[in-house]
């Protein structure tokens, strides 16, 4: 790859004065050879699979740019106030030349003669546009942008002048979201959009999307968002059985985050009425880059770093261990027979150094890369003509897991090309291709898997001896399965495209049409390969000792036989769109008129295979055994189609009175027939104050906008055909005879035939505003939701006895409500030190308003889950442990002897949790903790109500800083596992931070309970004990970049070049020290940290 | 030119435009749903129909493959602390929380009966009474074979579910059609449980309808195309094991195992005792084998070898009544039976095959006799204490693995010597470490059971799960008779046909036995010939026996060297304690109704003592 970068500099560099001779065409063809090259040898960089003749390409008529009457313009640029502005853009119009200003506002260019425009720009200020006509220097004083009257925010289904919009939209500039060193985009959101709240569930390579909610949780169905790529659908919510949640499956996992142009949120009801039933949980809408006119522009981005885990669990060495063992069976019968001899103990150093295979002393953490590399490199090429304008991207990320072989490969290919057939008509073609490629271990086992087995290990048996070889603890070894020969292989390769056509309508002026087709098509391949894991039994009877190679179950669970899997998927849709457009001022009068036609179909389908006992290790299906009970296979298909008729007018005065409505009529396959369409319309309206008459003597407020909207809009929940009565058939069911397996049918629910969409009504209120031009800008949004028709099953109003699922009904009303605010703030000092920063706070509660629930829970104040948020925790309220003092008689026991008239859970002693007795079945306490007692103990589960970023930036000398803080609070979760219980599962390891921290005689006020050799059922139960507070406050992206003086670049001939260093997740402050607070649970894949260094070069 | 070109431009955004309205929007979003069954179809044949009640088949419980059995709630096995049997045991029993009651016999978080709770058992009576409703609507669609054949099979499927639950819970619920809320008042929909004596009632009368309609084969055999449908058999076994149960004192008693009293009137035990209930037990079996038995036709008869009557091979031999199939393909769910993943010695030849799960503990070992009949405890026995293991009854050696047993399976090229001993010069993977690691607690380990064909682990088996078998025809035969009439010949010859089938070759009983000595003599035998096959806590309950025998420590076998650095002394073996103390409180008689279902309905009564 270097090498090709060099061969296009040094092109370059030899013909400084004509950068253009490469042409749009050689640089296509240098991108495709470059895709088809990367995918066929991904590593054989060094052949000559590209050959100088690519590169050196020759002169194209296109591209005369004459070197006569070349002169120097100099200039200094400044700010309102006359503070010089360093950075800003100098460029010759029409042309890649161009320059930027330095500390002191000063810039010096050649420009090619007399006719040159200069345009000068700078992040917040008003473009301008300069003749260089007779004179040498320009000196100029910039206005801020106090609105950027020409700036477009992308919505639904078309694009609105921001200072016009009134619904409620969050946008981030795609390079805000490419800094960070991510895979997909899913990990850059929160905190940076106002009303984004994400949690990050681990990190396993190519598995480590966030979960992202748009103003919280409002639904007890799918709370997911839609993702539109490109004005097309691109997501779809998908049910997750084992999680037992609605998760997010779209195709952010397949862009490039450096080939996005913006990223916008659509959050109220006139922003998410066009989407109809997929608007209701908020749109994501991402925009990629699209070529802009003037001369090639080939940029090349690259990062590489490291990442470790930003928490790893700290478990007990041997001798704690032993210890630790020792005390929890003396706490039980003092009398007992220790399982470990004290004096073993006292000398475990001395012995383990001695005979290391008699005595070990293991560490699971040694089985772990702690530093794993993580990279991405993209070159971007744009330009284009006046009638065709291109833009072409290649980019490959790669990011290795914590073993070897886990590990997550992209290479993204994005061509996008707009052209103008006619002066009215308009193609452009995209496309956008990702092959992927993710591997983790042996199909039997997983990486997440490893990280139970690591628990499960304990430190007193060898994870490895010490010739090499690798032992086992319960039959169970990591170390098998990191050596064995077995994989699951993911790969997918997902290609997006789109064709539309725009024609003008020359006699009716504002009027346009446009088609538009999609096809996007997945193609998923699977392949899992389990070969039996080996570990090695030591005989310490011989001299030296011996050892025996055995097969290992993985605690009974995994096959002692060969057996390989394979799964293809395809997935297509595709999406039909027409487009009726219109725009047009009347005076002070603007009208706009959107209507949308759309029709979208996906289908579906998959094959399975299996093959068990292979008698030879070669990973082919027809390999395997011939006997006939070793074959599995199965496969399915679905179809699924929408239809909707989306509509928006608007109506501007005088750029001051605002009105809009919008709306779709939706129709959904999911339905029955008759109950397939709704209608979800919206309407809001804005009043830009400051453009009023009134206020302009207010010179401290320069803008300020209020908005309001209400309206409906939709959520597909459940699944499809719920309306249809029917039984399911499976195989696999039952055996008769000599071993014949048949099918079996059953009725799963009960079918409703009235089964429909859950409707959200929003109402949004918020207002905009700057003030001291700019120079702090507040947008503020409150939003009240109501969400009614969630689909509940009413299966608490029939006795268990009646025996069948009841149907869904779409009878559940949420309401949710909260509020936004961001504020910004930016500016440059005297010595050019220019900063800004942005921060923003969300907020999002959401209530209950009718569920199903018995008479036990809703007559018991304290358990009643109507009118509580979703999901809110209830356990019982725990009082700290008994201490010794409560042991009045000393006998070791709490009882009714010592005055504790209370029944638990078993026998109780000091060390133990004391309960409240709440309450009794007749409402008073009863002496018996018991369902009746729980309470509130906790905020939901698994979604915080707040989430805050702040995301400070400053520029000096060419350095620039930027951290974005991101954290979260209100939230809660229960932690009671391998952490903080010791022996959890089996005898398995304890960690320090239950060790450090437990109850003995001599630490009665002490965080965990007392040591017993197994989980006690009295100090495990689900109470306000183990209620731990995942608040927290992270840096989650630091980056400190230098961008190489202008002078320099001069020299290189080059148009910047901007190193940096970075850091993902560098710190986080949390009262919850030993997990991750985004992720407080540790058996999972652990979310990374990362350092990263990098270069944006533009050439 | 521009012209034309704009012209052709709008006719083609004109055409997409047309072409979306043009389409039958309807047709569009009619999809065909391709995974389920129509009602029309499903009713349509006999083929189809079948489908259904294949499913019902398949609620068949899978015991084998639920990691704690019955047997864990007993002092025969020692289990681990992450099963509901563990606390239990420490009488930790509750009807609040999960679905199924908390950490009760048949649910909390690991129970013997997860799939088996109070909804899971009427979600599968529902099926049943679904099948039942819409073969008589849908008559004329099926031959009258066919229909009498599935409606006995589906009665007396719903017959066993409701069993399983009567016999944890005592009165349950009887629905027989599928409720419908549609057409349903709340009255008819809530309905209170059963009285013990009607639902007892309810079933007798639907086996004996089975029994005498003689629509179903009497039984199955090996080979034959419908085994693993229920049969004649079956039913007779059912209706005499539940007339067993119901006669015994727990339920038949002026005393029963928990008061008969105000609040809970008559669901945990009969109205009236009365003694002649063991009487129509006694018929039952009696019937039996004179019918079918080994005193009548033969079709059913002790099966010759008790090591071999587990084997896959000898599926549907001459003593199999009842059970659910498996077949061990180790592919789909829940066909595999998973039992040995569990149970069995953990090493074999140096690798790691179970989890070691199941520890029969010294209380069970104790109770084999010598091979002399006697008991270890009796005068002349001929036991050693410090040499056990020798000498034993035949079953010994058929059903536990102990310190020194040879343990050679088919799959095994070598036999593999288990030693459990605590041995500081020659260690054992096996050796008994107190809940250290896998290996067992006790030193003993299952025998019975376990598959001879495959190595553990993947879970391979295709054994099947023999919920009845007609020793205990035999051997209940001998408790209802010696209850109802006392020792007499019938009883002798019973219990000793058991004790002198081929294979366990034991002396006959003793002559001259008082009633009460048959009835220990007897209780002696069930526990060893059926042991570990989930018979054992049901025995304790019905015969009031549970508070005596759950209670105090669990104990295992110790066995060190008296001179430990090089083995040159004696193997000194220790009956040691296990600090596994036991409680049993009487409300243990019986499971509770969970809470979450009187929560549902108010109807239910709670059983006594929760």
């Amino acid at each position: 790859m270097k090498k090709i970068n060099y061969l296009l500099r040094t092109e370059l560099r030899s013909r400084p004065e004509k950068p253009s001779r490469i042409s749009q065409f050689w640089i296509l063809l240098i991108l495709f050879a470059f895709f088809g090259f990367f995918q066929s040898t991904a590593v054989t960089y060094g052949s000559s699979a590209v050959d100088d003749g690519l590169v050196t390409v020759t002169s194209n008529a296109d591209n005369a740019v004459a070197d006569l009457d070349q002169k120097r313009v100099t200039g200094v640029i400044r700010n309102e106030v006359g503070d010089p502005l360093a950075g800003a853009t100098i460029q010759v119009q029409g042309t890649t030349l161009g320059t930027l200003t330095d500390g002191e506002g000063r810039f010096s260019i050649e420009v090619p003669n007399e006719n040159a425009v200069l345009v000068i720009s700078f992040i917040g200020y008003v473009q301008q546009e300069i003749s260089v006509a007779g004179r040498n220097t320009v000196d100029l004083e910039l206005q801020p942008t106090l609105e950027s009257l020409e700036e477009v925010v992308v919505v639904g289904y078309g694009t609105q002048k921001r200072t016009t919009v009134t619904g409620s939209v969050s946008v981030v500039k795609g390079e805000e979201v490419a800094k960070v060193p991510v895979s997909n985009i899913t990990n850059a959101m929160a905190g940076k959009l106002a009303g984004v709240l994400s949690r990050q569930d681990g990190g396993q390579p190519g598995d480590d999307n966030a979960d992202i909610y748009i103003r919280g949780v409002a639904t007890t169905g799918s709370g997911v968002p839609l993702v539109v790529i490109d004005g097309v659908v691109r997501s779809k919510s998908v049910y997750n059985p084992s999680t037992q949640r609605y998760e997010l499956e779209s195709n952010l996992n397949q862009i490039d985050p450096s080939a996005i142009e913006s990223v916008t949120i659509l959050k109220d009801a006139s922003a998410v009425a066009p989407y109809g039933m997929g608007g209701a949980n908020g749109v994501v809408l991402i925009t990629t880059k699209k070529g802009s006119e003037g001369l090639p522009t080939l940029s090349f981005n690259a990062y590489y770093g490291i990442q470790t885990p930003t928490y790893y669990p700290e478990l007990l060495d041997a001798v704690d261990y032993m210890k630790l063992r020792n005390e929890s069976t003396l706490n039980e019968n003092p009398e007992a027979v220790l399982p470990f001899d004290p004096e073993v103990i006292a000398n475990y150093a001395d012995y383990h150094a001695d005979d290391p295979d008699r005595y070990p002393d293991s560490n699971t953490k040694d089985l772990v890369n702690m530093t794993m590399p993580i990279q991405k490199y993209d070159l971007q090429v744009s330009g284009g003509s006046e009638k065709t304008k291109y833009f072409a991207s290649l980019g490959y990320f790669g990011q290795d897991g914590l073993f070897d072989r886990v590990n997550y490969n992209r290479f993204n290919v994005n061509l996008s090309l707009d052209t103008k057939v006619t002066n009215t008509t308009g193609i452009s073609v995209s496309f956008i291709g990702t092959a992927e490629e993710r591997n983790d271990l042996d199909v039997a086992s997983s990486a997440a898997q490893i990280f139970r087995n690591g628990y499960k290990f304990i430190p007193t048996e060898s994870i490895y001896y010490s010739n090499g070889l690798w032992g086992q603890f319960a039959g169970n070894s990591p170390v098998a399965v990191l050596k064995g020969d077995g994989y699951e292989k993911d790969e997918d390769n997902t290609v997006l495209t789109s064709v539309s056509v725009e024609q003008q309508i020359p006699w009716i002026q504002g009027l346009s049409l446009k088609g538009s087709f999609s096809y996007d098509t997945r193609l998923g391949y699977t392949k899992g390969w389990h070969t039996p894991f080996y570990y090695y039994v030591i005989d310490m009877n011989t001299t030296p000792y011996s050892f025996s190679r055995s097969i290992s179950t993985q605690e009974g669970n995994v096959p002692a036989y060969t057996y390989l899997t394979q799964t293809d998927e395809r997935s297509r849709s595709y999406t039909y769109q027409g487009y009726v457009n219109y725009a047009r001022t009347f005076g002070k009068h603007d009208i706009t008129g959107l209507f949308v036609a759309e029709a979208r179909s996906n289908d579906y389908d998959r094959l399975y295979a299996r093959r068990n006992n292979f008698n030879v290790l070669i990973d082919e299906m027809d390999l395997g055994s011939a006997d006939k009970s070793n074959f599995e296979n199965g496969g399915s298909s679905t179809l699924g189609t929408q239809i909707g008729y989306v509509y928006r007018l608007s109506y501007v005065y005088n750029s001051r009175y605002m009105l809009e409505a919008s709306g779709r009529y939706d129709g959904h396959y999911y339905f029955a027939p008759g109950e397939k369409w709704g209608f979800f319309p919206a309407f809001s309206a804005g009043w830009r104050i400051s453009e009023e008459d009134f206020m302009q003597g207010l010179s401290w407020l320069n803008n300020l906008k209020l908005r309001g909207s209400w309206g409906k809009s939709g959520n597909l929940a459940g699944s499809a055909y719920q309306y249809l009565p029917g039984y399911t058939l499976e195989g696999n069911r039952a055996v008769f005879g000599p071993g014949t397996i048949v099918q079996g049918a059953y009725v799963t629910t009960e079918h409703n035939p009235y089964i429909t969409w859950e409707v959200a009504q929003k109402t949004d209120v918020g207002f905009e505003a700057g003030l001291w031009r700019d120079l702090l800008t507040v947008e503020f949004d409150f939003f009240y939701e109501k969400r009614t028709g969630m689909l509940l099953s009413p299966a608490v109003t029939v006795p268990y006895e009646y025996g069948l699922g009841l149907a869904e009904e779409n009878a559940g009303i949420m309401e949710n409500y909260g509020f936004e605010l961001l504020l910004g703030t930016r500016h440059t000092f005297q010595n050019g030190l220019n900063f800004n920063v942005t921060g923003n706070i969300s907020l999002a509660k959401n209530k209950m308003v009718e569920t199903f629930e018995t008479a036990a829970t809703y007559n018991n104040p304290n358990r009643r889950r109507t009118g509580r948020a979703w999901n809110t925790q209830f356990g019982y309220r725990a009082l700290g442990l008994f201490t010794t003092d409560d042991d009045v008689n000393g006998d070791g026991i709490i009882n009714a002897a010592d005055g504790y008239n209370v029944t638990q859970w078993g026998t109780l002693n000091p060390g133990d949790i004391k309960y409240e007795d709440v309450s009794g079945p007749d409402g008073v306490p009863d002496g018996k903790i018991d369902s009746n007692d729980e309470v509130v103990i906790g905020y939901p589960q698994n979604y915080p109500l707040m989430t805050f970023g702040i995301n400070p930036n400053l520029n000096w000398k060419g350095f620039d800083l930027s951290l974005f803080f991101q954290g979260s609070a209100l939230t809660s979760y229960s932690f009671n596992n391998f952490q903080t219980v010791p022996f959890l599962n089996n005898n398995s390891n304890a960690a320090y931070e239950y060790y450090n921290n437990r109850w003995t005689p001599d630490n009665q006020d002490a965080k965990y309970p007392i040591a017993n050799t197994a989980p006690k059922e009295n100090n495990t139960q689900r109470s306000t004990f183990w209620q731990w507070s995942t608040s927290y406050l992270r840096l989650k992206n630091a980056q400190l970049g230098y961008t190489l003086p202008r002078p320099v670049m001069n020299k290189l001939k080059m148009q910047s070049i901007r190193v940096y260093v970075a850091s993902q997740n560098l710190f986080t402050i949390s009262k919850l020290k030993f997990v991750d607070p985004e992720m407080p649970y540790d058996t999972g894949y652990p979310n990374m940290k990362t350092f990263t260094v990098g270069a944006n070069v533009t050439f | 030119m521009i012209k034309f070109k704009t012209i052709r431009n709008i006719g083609f955004v004109g055409l997409l435009l047309f072409g979306l309205y043009s389409c039958n929007q309807e047709d569009f979003l009619e999809t065909t749903d391709k995974s389920r069954l129509l009602e029309e179809s499903m009713w349509e044949t006999e083929t189809s129909a079948d489908l259904f009640l294949n499913d019902c088949y398949r609620d068949l419980p899978a015991k084998s493959n639920e990691p704690d059995n019955y047997d864990n709630f007993t002092p025969d096995n020692d289990a681990g602390f992450y099963y509901t049997s563990w606390r239990w045991k420490q009488g930790i029993v509750m009807a609040s929380g999960y679905s199924n009651g908390n950490h009760t016999v048949w649910g909390g978080t690991n129970g013997p009966g997860q799939y088996q709770g109070w909804n899971a058992y009427y979600t599968k009576i529902r099926k049943l009474n679904t099948f039942i409703n819409r073969i008589t609507e849908n008559k004329a669609n099926f031959s009258d074979e066919w229909y009498n054949k599935r409606m006995d099979e589906a009665r007396f499927l719903r017959t066993y579910f409701l069993s399983e639950g009567f016999q944890k819970l005592g009165g349950m619920v009887i629905l027989t059609e599928a409720q419908d809320r549609n057409t349903m008042t709340e009255a008819e929909l809530l309905l209170p449980r059963n009285t013990f004596e009607e639902t007892f009632d309810f079933m007798v009368e639907e086996l004996t309808e089975i029994v005498d309609n003689e629509y179903l084969p009497v039984k199955y055999n090996h080979g034959d195309a419908s085994a693993g449908r229920a049969t004649l058999g079956a039913a007779q076994m059912l209706k005499g094991w539940l007339q067993l149960f119901a006669a015994s004192p727990a339920y038949n008693s002026a005393d029963p195992a928990v008061p008969n009293e105000a609040g809970n009137q008559n669901l945990q035990s009969f109205a009236t005792p009365d003694p002649s209930r063991w009487a129509d037990a006694a018929a039952t079996f009696k019937d039996f084998m004179e019918t079918w038995g080994h005193l009548g036709d033969k079709t059913y008869d002790l099966f010759p070898s008790m090591k071999e009557f587990w084997y896959e091979a000898n599926e549907y031999n001459s003593e199999v009544i009842w059970d659910k199939q498996h077949v061990g393909v180790g592919l789909g769910d829940g066909i595999a039976n998973t039992f040995d993943t569990y149970g069995g010695p953990v090493w074999i030849h140096g690798t790691y095959y179970t989890w070691g799960n199941y520890c029969p503990t010294q209380e069970v070992v104790d109770e084999y006799q010598m091979a002399n009949g006697l008991d270890i405890d009796a005068a002349g026995s001929g036991y050693d204490p410090q040499n056990p293991y020798v000498g034993r009854e035949q079953r010994f050696y058929d059903f536990i693995v102990y310190d020194g047993a040879e343990y050679q399976q088919d799959w095994m090229s070598e036999p593999d010597i288990i030693y459990t001993r605590v041995d500081k010069v020659n260690p054992s993977l096996n050796e008994i470490d107190f809940g250290g690691d896998d290996v067992g607690n006790t030193g003993y380990y299952y025998k019975k059971r376990l598959d001879n064909l495959h190595p553990r682990g993947g879970n391979q088996c295709g054994m099947n799960h023999v919920y009845y078998r007609y020793a205990e025809v035999v051997l209940g035969y001998a408790e209802a008779q010696n209850e109802a009439v006392g020792p007499d010949q019938s009883v002798y010859d019973a219990v000793n046909a058991i004790r002198q089938r081929p294979g366990t070759d034991l002396p006959p009983l003793a002559t001259g036995l008082s009633q009460a000595e048959m009835r220990e003599a007897i209780r002696r035998e069930r526990r060893i010939e059926f042991v570990f096959e989930h018979k054992r806590l049901f025995d304790l309950w019905r015969w009031k026996q549970a508070e005596i025998d759950i209670a105090g420590d669990l104990h295992g076998m110790l066995i060190q060297n008296t001179v430990p650095a090089d083995n040159s002394g004696t193997w000194t073996y220790e009956v040691i304690g296990l600090n596994h103390p036991m409680t049993f409180t009487q409300k243990m008689y019986f499971n509770p109704i969970p809470q979450s279902a009187i929560d549902r309905n108010p109807q239910l009564k709670q059983n006594w003592g929760y």
